[in-house]
């Protein structure tokens, strides 16, 4: 296999667990922001 | 690995003695850390917006790489120093924040994709590489260095 088809390869495999822990962490900071200003409103 | 003797050191070391005590300084070095984000997200923005054939489609990809690449490293190597000057000055309050792990952990992220991946890849010529992959390649690129800028402005706010 060429190196160029390994990194290939490698980019795919890391782009998409990059974004689908992107889309965790960021979903999670979404998510304790709606979480605070509900608890701002009910106060 | 435990982190927490490093920052205790980095807290109370000369470094941080300037860094606290001359506020002047502390704010020409967060200016220099500024300009360095500026130009590296500039850098990372025009290459990834190339390859994505966005912007500069009349230029060739591999040039508009190769002429951003220089530029992405000294702005790298600026932000990385002034970074590690201003966090001495809070040191203790930066261990104990998750927004500067989170930057931490996707500037690491971000170093190893472009140095042991993206670069090594965008040497070989751009038109026998999957075009799909170089999209792939470029979204991931531009939200890491998102997550980096944004996570770090929210430090501020954490």
């Amino acid at each position: 296999m060429s190196k160029q088809v390994i990194l290939e390869r490698l980019a795919i495999a890391f782009s998409i667990a990059v974004i689908c822990a992107g889309i965790w962490f960021w979903g999670e900071q979404i998510r304790y922001v709606l979480e605070t200003l509900a608890l701002a409103e009910d106060y | 690995m435990d982190l927490y003797p490093f920052f205790d050191w980095l807290d109370t070391s000369m470094l941080a003695d300037i860094s606290k005590a001359y506020g002047g300084v502390f704010a020409v070095v967060q200016m220099f850390h500024l300009l360095g984000m500026s130009m590296l997200g500039g850098m990372v923005l025009v290459g990834d917006l190339r390859l994505l054939n966005v912007l500069l489609k009349d230029v060739p990809s591999k040039q508009v790489i190769e002429n951003t690449q220089k530029w992405f490293t000294v702005a790298l190597i600026v932000v990385m120093t002034s970074g590690i000057f201003m966090s001495s000055a809070v040191a203790m309050k930066l261990y104990y924040n998750q927004m500067f792990w989170a930057k931490m952990t996707s500037l690491a992220l971000g170093v190893t994709f472009v140095y042991a991946i993206r670069r090594p890849l965008l040497k070989f010529n751009h038109d026998t590489i999957n075009p799909w992959t170089i999209k792939l390649l470029a979204v991931t690129s531009i939200s890491i260095w998102f997550t980096v800028a944004a996570s770090g402005r929210w430090i501020g706010f954490s």
